[in-house]
């Protein structure tokens, strides 16, 4: 099924369009029936209407492209938006959680024929009842429906502030449908306490809400990971791709709905060979990304070689008329061919006559910082010789010198 | 038909031995390890360093570049000989052959004679390891407005499109065809490989290129690429 995408200024019109309507019943008939709750909804749907418009700004700024000063963008604004969002409508379940509470607590016998201590009693008449069904019912359906377009239509085109607004509308939803069972309470079963258990109740999803949503945005700004699996995840996709020798490291973080990922890449690949590696990283990363919901990814990749392993190798070679190769031990080298090896191949090769050698053979091997020396078949004098020096013994599979790069 | 490889003392030597002993064990063809000269003690000795690798192995006496080119043999080596008869499988660094669980090889095409001689030589081979082949022709945009690169294709690629596709039914090799619009051949076959999770690329030697063979170039890596050898071109 496509999904249309619609300009996230049109979505935010619908919204508060929406949010003059509910204002205007909700105020009339709140303030027509004395009913608090009504009526504090529609103040609350007031200050709704302003957060809209503080969504239309921060999408505004969101979209402002990248630049010198701003590498990443500006989508950042919509994450310290979700902290907000996050937090007020915390502080707006407190409230509510707590009204209900203490107003249910006054329908509990200890309170029995008592003035009522804390809030006015919800006054209902018949004659109203079906304004205030229709306008409670009616706007926790609108809520639900804006709600769910809101953050359907932000996950489309990444806009976390309209994502986290719209979550924000469909608590307000919940709110308007626990009015709405005080209502029914009161009308069918003339019950109007039902309404504090589902608002406390309701409080208690908008906690879990406000926290999910100031958490996202709390977490993106502090360019937390965008999950360790995921990293891990990528690592092993990019290891998996042909010429990557590992991944030296690789960070993730969230600007916005974006996921930001800088990796460091080792390989023997050269500079074109490299280009084309770092396009197929990111078409595979960023597949990955799209299937667990990132739809925008940025990646930064560099590349460098592995470790060469740099060490001074020692090849002892015997020279006679057939030619040179591999001497078998150490009692037999005509020459000492010492070789600067990177990734274990000969990078430079300086031949010197052993006859021509002031100190012992050891004591030249030494000299020039050689790790270890190759042998073709050395003796036991040899081993021993070597094992009380810090050089390395390596036989050679096979004496002839082509075979060990020389 | 054996797979060959020149013995090399050195860590990426002995990672193209490993290769080569991958390829022959999933081919079911013996291994053959290459040296200049051999004793008696150097063969029992590498004999026993490619077993400890897990394959089994006889060493020759053999120069590759004077050596007589065995018909379907392939040759494991990423420094290039000047023959162009020979069959050469390049690894890049991978000491093991099919990285990706895919086992997918892509075969690039064009108007010319290589794609088909290619696509022939290797469809047992494909076949027999069950791998999945994907075709590949990158074409210039012609002077029509079609996003469809297909419609941009020369009328003698569609006729080698054809061809390939029916070696590929014939061998009952699955198959998939990708046409593209890349900016440079070389890079296009490159990247579609690597978007593409392809284990392999396998070319060969156009018959009329002198220069900037297209064979030539892809050996940049970083995909293991197979040069299926020609005795009719000159090196």
């Amino acid at each position: 099924m496509s999904t249309r995408v619609y300009s996230p200024y049109t979505v935010m019109t619908i919204v508060v369009i929406m949010y003059l309507v509910k204002v205007v019943c909700k105020l009339s008939i709140g303030l027509h029936i004395n009913s608090p709750m009504l009526t504090g909804d529609g103040f609350h749907n007031i200050a709704d209407i302003v957060q809209a418009m503080f969504v239309i700004v921060a999408v505004a700024v969101s979209r402002m492209p990248a630049s010198d000063k701003y590498p990443f963008g500006r989508k950042n604004i919509e994450s310290i938006f979700s902290v907000v969002v996050g937090v007020s409508l915390c502080l707006m379940a407190v409230k509510i959680g707590w009204e209900s509470m203490t107003t249910l607590a006054r329908y509990l016998p200890v309170w029995a024929g008592l003035e009522a201590p804390f809030t006015s009693p919800l006054k209902m008449g018949n004659q109203y009842v079906t304004w205030v069904v229709a306008v409670t019912s009616g706007s926790a359906l609108l809520s639900v429906i804006v709600g769910r377009f809101q953050i359907r239509a932000g996950k489309a085109m990444g806009h976390e502030a309209l994502v986290a607004d719209g979550k924000e509308t469909l608590s307000d939803g919940r709110i308007e449908a626990a009015t709405f069972a005080g209502v029914l309470g009161e009308y069918l079963f003339h019950a109007p306490w039902i309404e504090y258990p589902f608002a406390i109740l309701v409080a208690g999803l908008m906690i879990r809400t406000g926290i999910e949503i100031s958490l996202y945005g709390y977490r993106a700004l502090l360019q937390r990971t965008i999950g360790r699996a995921h990293d891990q995840a990528m690592k092993v996709i990019i290891t998996a791709m042909p010429g990557v020798a590992d991944v030296a490291d690789l960070k993730s973080f969230r600007v916005g709905p974006r996921a930001i990922v800088i990796a460091k890449v080792l390989t023997h690949a050269d500079a074109r060979a490299s280009r084309l590696l770092k396009h197929g990283i990111i078409t595979h990363v960023t597949a990955y990304l799209r299937e667990h919901e990132f739809d925008e990814a940025e990646l930064f990749i560099r590349f460098d070689r592995p470790d060469p392993k740099r060490e001074r190798r020692a090849v002892a070679v015997r020279s006679s008329a057939g030619g040179r190769c591999v001497a078998a031990s150490l009692e037999y080298p005509t020459h000492l061919i010492i070789c600067d090896m990177e990734f274990d191949c000969v990078s430079r090769a300086t031949v010197h006559e052993v006859a021509a050698l002031e100190g012992s053979v050891l004591e030249f091997l030494h000299t020039k910082k050689v790790t270890s020396l190759v042998l073709f078949a050395p003796s036991p004098k040899d081993a021993l010789l070597l094992r009380d020096s810090s050089i390395d013994l390596c036989i050679a599979q096979s004496s002839q010198l082509s075979t060990l790069g020389l | 038909m054996r797979i060959l490889v020149p013995y090399q003392a050195s860590e990426q030597g002995f990672r193209h031995i490993r290769f080569a002993g991958d390829v022959s064990s999933r081919m079911g063809v013996s291994l053959s390890v290459l040296l200049p000269s051999v004793s008696a003690e150097e063969s029992e000795r590498i004999r026993s360093l490619v077993l400890s690798f897990g394959f089994m192995c006889d060493v020759i006496a053999a120069d590759i570049e004077t050596m007589t080119n065995e018909s379907g043999s392939i040759y494991v080596l990423n420094t290039f000989p000047k023959r162009m008869d020979l069959t050469i499988l390049s690894p890049f660094w991978e000491s093991a052959w099919l990285r990706s669980a895919e086992h997918r090889v892509l075969i690039p095409f064009g108007g010319r004679d290589a794609g088909r001689f290619a696509t022939a030589t290797v469809m047992p081979i494909m076949k027999a390891l069950g791998f999945h082949v994907i075709f590949y022709h990158t074409t210039w945009r012609e002077g029509i407005r079609s996003v469809d690169p297909a419609d941009h294709m020369a009328r003698e690629a569609r006729l080698t499109q054809r061809i390939v596709e029916g070696l590929a039914r014939d061998a009952g090799v699955p198959y998939t065809v990708l046409i593209e619009t890349a900016e440079d051949v070389t890079e296009g076959i490159i990247l579609a490989a690597l978007n593409l999770k392809a284990s392999l690329i396998v070319t060969t030697h156009g018959l009329n290129v002198i220069a900037g063979s297209y064979a030539t170039q892809l050996r940049i890596g970083p995909v293991p690429l197979l040069t299926i050898g020609r005795t009719e071109v000159k090196s």
